[in-house]
């Protein structure tokens, strides 16, 4: 189970993949506090990662894969600044 | 194999049998674009995954062939017809063909490039035949905008110009803008960017601003990528050659880079004039400190300033080019963008295989010494758990940075093994060694090598192995489960039945050997728990197993098209119920009677249009099949219109095989004749078609039906057309049968084949010739012994009094009496193959365990009397 929730944030965990983008989406809705944690994520699929940069959450916990730490999380900081 | 390629091998397998089935569809319907979209969909995907596998290359030829077919259509630049649909079949079937090869050995076969290359030649003929002018368009993309590059950030890009500009490098960059609809058809643009070599900056912003969040399609792709990489750019084509359509690559010297950003500043023009004077003199220090005096003071977040910083960058190199500087003094504050092409040839950069030498400064490599010491002291901090992760995640990274800094590659990726194995093993000593190993080939360079240089070598290394790495990690799409596992379960469920089944025996043992009902009663309880839960654990896992009849029909299509076109006849198949659903295991066996039955319409069935016209009839033969649940069975009939079968050929058929007297066909009702097809060895093909003659008849079908518990009925009016009605079981998991005991021994007798149970008295039974019968209201029923059959010893007369024990049954559609010497009650059991050494005994479909843990053989009476 690659995302799993609590009140205000969403784990996603392991391989995130094109099926999830839209309980992401709907969570994302119902919380527009909610905030991400993606520590163990190993791959997020282009569909959920569209459905972030477009929903731009606070990520509390950055993601422990390489290239997703050094690429994506910059994404993220970038628009949260602007 | 690879799991990778094991993933493909499943995915391309049911694209390519969803592409088939469309492919007929589209060929009765050649207007819709629906279907039409959908097989160019399953073949770009195939074709898209297998380029992953430089194995496949003659695979990948061929689905591109097909796709760009496909788009022809798509594009109206062609009309499908059937010679199209052939071809296209023809590709469709050498691509399964080739991917059950690669599942096999993980390649192609030998002759695959040939082969593949034909077939792909006559595609592309069949596609160019018709739209000559149609030429591919390639070339006619727009250009790489160099402005695109201002989305990297400033800082990002001086530090790339930095290292670019050291190690004489070029940069690619591609702007990638995904086909809105492409994640349909499985991809994934992310993952595509993951496997770019040497990728140094990624930006990924929607094509426009995001919409609201309600408004969001999270399924049509909006992303616009920005990428910049230091490979060489033939490999970037290569990784993105599926995506070529969507991306529009880039290759400019670092000086690109150099794109002033920020607010506009009004500052006179003669303000930078000294700094001009200082260039044209080439007197560099002097700029430099011109540059500061610029800058001070200046709004950083303004153009010019950027534009300052951007000339003390590119000064910053022991030969400052001057072109650039002017030109970039010259946009200083006007909030223009340099033009760097048209300065181009002047500033190129030189390629990366023609990389110079890289100068390190005795103060880098000291820094660099520094560094490796620092983090090998990091790694004996004592540590725990997760953060003990961290750490070594920690100085790794600051080593990647560092040798990424030195364009030390081949260090980088022994760090990187040293990293996994460290990970893999939760011990810090593979990274330890690998930096003591940095740590002395630093010492000895920097002994060795006084004039401070190094040879940069290790340039066309560590893309390809990474790139499969990152193509492991493809998402999974959706829950396949082996089905070794499922049957695992069964299997325990199977014991789990029996287990639950000893408990009654324990209940009565506990009563009358122990004397303790209250005990037994408690058991007999609990029993009644299990039972239920058991039984709901039964059907959940029977749900599991359950599978559309669709699996078996969707062949047919194909089947029927391709025997028709062949034989000149004109069929259209009608399907219905193929939502049915019946046990995996049924299904896989029915597939091969029912491909019997459908060619056996095909060809004896419907007649030839000519035929047919002259009989009255539509010159389009119709051969329906349909599925549908009846109780717990599932029923599927086969109908054709063609003209039936004849009993009086049949009749003079079982004549000449010998298979009746001519007075028994004289009596023979027809619908009775006409069942002899069922029986072996009769054929009523006039002529052995390259169809027929595969040694599978009729008898076969029936056996195999017969075999899964099932039942076949026929109905034919001649002229008018046959019917056939197949009877199976849903699930064939638990069998209910009846046990009878003979010679001491229990049996078990299949519960659908019993009619009834009955005692006949020794008098009530008659002998005809050699063979004993009753009369059981009003109908002879032929007897036989079970101990005759089993080859045991003939029991002495029966008996006490009650008579014999005869079940009824229905064997090959005939009652027949089978005595055994006395009866038990019906029991469900999990029928379990022979296995082992009495695997190939006859007359026998299983055994299976008992609740009390005996062992009973459950017979096949069929194949008993058959034998006997």
């Amino acid at each position: 189970m690659p995302l799993s929730y609590d009140e205000q944030t969403i784990s996603i965990e392991g391989v995130c993949g094109v099926e999830e983008a839209e309980s992401l989406l709907e969570w994302l809705n119902a919380h527009p506090d909610g905030a991400i944690d993606l520590l163990r994520c190993e791959h997020i699929h282009s569909a959920p990662l569209q459905v972030l940069l477009a929903a731009r959450p606070p990520i509390v916990a950055a993601p422990g894969d390489e290239f997703l730490a050094r690429w994506l999380l910059p994404l993220f900081k970038a628009r949260r600044e602007t | 194999m690879n799991p990778l390629l094991a993933e493909f091998v499943k995915e391309a397998r049911d694209l390519l049998e969803q592409a088939t089935e469309d492919l007929l569809l589209l060929e009765r319907d050649p207007e819709s674009a629906e279907v039409l979209n959908r097989i160019f969909r399953s073949v770009h995907t195939v074709k898209g995954a297998s380029g992953l596998f430089e194995s496949a290359a003659p695979l990948t030829g061929v689905a591109h062939a097909a796709e760009d077919l496909l788009d022809a259509a798509r594009e109206q630049e062609v009309r499908i017809d059937a010679t199209h649909v052939d071809l296209l079949l023809q590709a469709l079937d050498l691509l399964a063909r080739w991917i059950d090869v690669l599942e096999r050995t993980g390649e192609l076969p030998t002759d695959a490039e040939e082969r593949g290359g034909e077939l792909a030649g006559s595609l592309r003929v069949a596609r160019g035949e018709e739209s000559a002018d149609a030429a591919p368009e390639a070339g006619a993309a727009v250009g790489f905008e160099p402005a695109w590059l201002s989305r990297i950030g400033e800082q990002a890009r001086m530090e790339l110009y930095h290292r670019a500009i050291r190690r004489g490098l070029s940069l690619v960059a591609v702007r990638y803008r995904p086909d809105p609809e492409c994640f349909y058809r499985g991809d994934d643009p992310l993952l595509t960017v993951r496997q770019v070599p040497h990728l140094v900056a990624l930006d990924i912003t929607g094509r426009e601003a995001w919409p609201a969040l309600d408004e969001l399609d999270p399924y049509r792709c909006e992303l616009d990528l920005l990428l910049l990489s230091y490979a060489p750019p033939e490999e970037l084509e290569h990784l993105l050659r599926y995506v070529g359509s969507e991306c529009v690559l880039g290759v400019f010297p670092p000086i690109h880079l150099a794109l002033p950003a920020g607010s506009p500043l009004e500052v006179p023009a003669e303000s930078t004039s000294a700094a001009e004077r200082c260039l044209d003199a080439a007197d560099w220090p002097g700029l430099r400190s011109e540059l500061e005096r610029l800058s001070a003071g200046v709004d950083a977040g303004s153009h010019y300033a950027s534009a300052l910083r951007w000339c003390a960058l590119v000064l910053d190199t022991p030969e400052p080019p001057p072109d650039p500087l002017r030109l970039l003094l010259g946009v200083a504050g006007s909030g223009e963008t340099p033009q760097w092409r048209a300065l181009a040839p002047l500033a190129a950069g030189r390629r990366p295989d023609a990389a110079a030498p890289l100068v390190v400064a005795p103060r880098e490599r000291e820094a660099a010494l520094a560094i490796v010491e620092a983090q090998l002291r990091v790694l004996e901090i004592p540590h725990d758990g997760e953060r003990w992760e961290g750490l070594l995640r920690g100085v790794y990274g600051t080593l990647r940075n560092l040798l990424d800094y030195l364009a030390r590659d081949e260090d980088l990726e022994a760090l990187e093994e040293a990293l996994e194995r460290a990970l893999e093993l939760r011990n810090a000593d593979p990274l330890r060694d690998g930096l003591g190993r940095l740590l002395g080939a630093l010492r000895q360079e920097d002994g060795a090598r006084d004039d401070g240089t190094r040879d940069d070598g290790a340039r066309d290394d560590g893309t390809g192995g990474k790139t499969d790495a990152a193509g492991g990690k493809a998402p999974p799409k959706a829950l396949r489960i082996d089905q070794a596992r499922i049957d695992r379960l069964m299997e325990l469920i199977g014991e789990a039945v029996v287990a639950k089944n000893g408990l009654p025996f324990l209940a009565r043992r506990a009563e009358t050997l122990f004397g303790a009902r209250e005990l037994a009663r408690e058991i007999k309880d609990h029993y009644g728990v299990i039972h239920r839960i058991v039984q709901e654990m039964q059907e959940s896992i029977m749900q599991v197993r359950m599978l559309p009849v669709s699996q078996v029909f969707q062949r047919l299509p194909r089947l029927v098209r391709d025997l028709s076109r062949k034989q000149g006849k004109q069929i259209a198949l009608h399907l219905e119920g193929e939502e049915t659903e019946a046990d995996k295991n049924i299904l896989e066996q029915l597939s091969e009677p029912m491909i019997h039955l459908i060619r056996n319409a095909v060809d004896h069935g419907i007649e030839p249009p000519a035929e047919r016209a002259a009989a009255g009839k539509p010159e389009e033969g119709m051969i329906a099949l349909r599925a549908s649940h009846e109780g717990e069975s599932v029923t599927i009939t086969i109908e054709d219109d063609g003209h039936g079968i004849d009993p009086e050929r049949i009749k003079l058929k079982a004549l000449a095989r010998g298979l009746a007297s001519e007075a028994e066909l004289a009596a023979m009702p027809d619908q009775e004749a006409i069942r002899l097809i069922f029986h072996p060895g009769l054929s009523t093909a006039e002529q052995v078609s390259d169809i027929s003659g595969r040694g599978v008849g009729m008898d076969v079908v029936r056996a195999t039906i017969e075999g899964l518990g099932g039942r076949v009925e026929l109905g034919s009016e001649p002229g008018r057309g046959t019917r056939i009605r197949l009877d199976l079981p849903m699930s064939m998991a638990v069998t209910r049968v009846l046990a009878s005991r003979v010679g001491g021994q229990l049996f078990g007798i299949p519960m659908e084949q019993v009619q009834e149970t009955v005692r006949v008295p020794p008098a009530a039974i008659t002998r005809i010739k050699a063979r004993d019968a009753f009369v059981l209201r009003d109908h002879i029923v032929p007897l036989v012994r079970l101990r005759a059959l089993l080859k045991l010893p003939v029991a002495e007369a029966d008996d006490d009094g009650r008579g014999l024990a005869v079940v009824v049954m229905q064997v090959a559609g005939e009652a027949l009496g089978v005595v055994v010497d006395d009866l038990d009650e019906s029991v469900e059991i999990i029928l379990r193959p022979l296995e082992g050494v009495i695997a190939g005994i006859g007359g026998y479909s299983g055994t299976a365990l008992l609740g009390d843990g005996r062992v009973m053989l459950v017979l096949n009476l069929e194949e008993l009397l058959s034998c006997h």
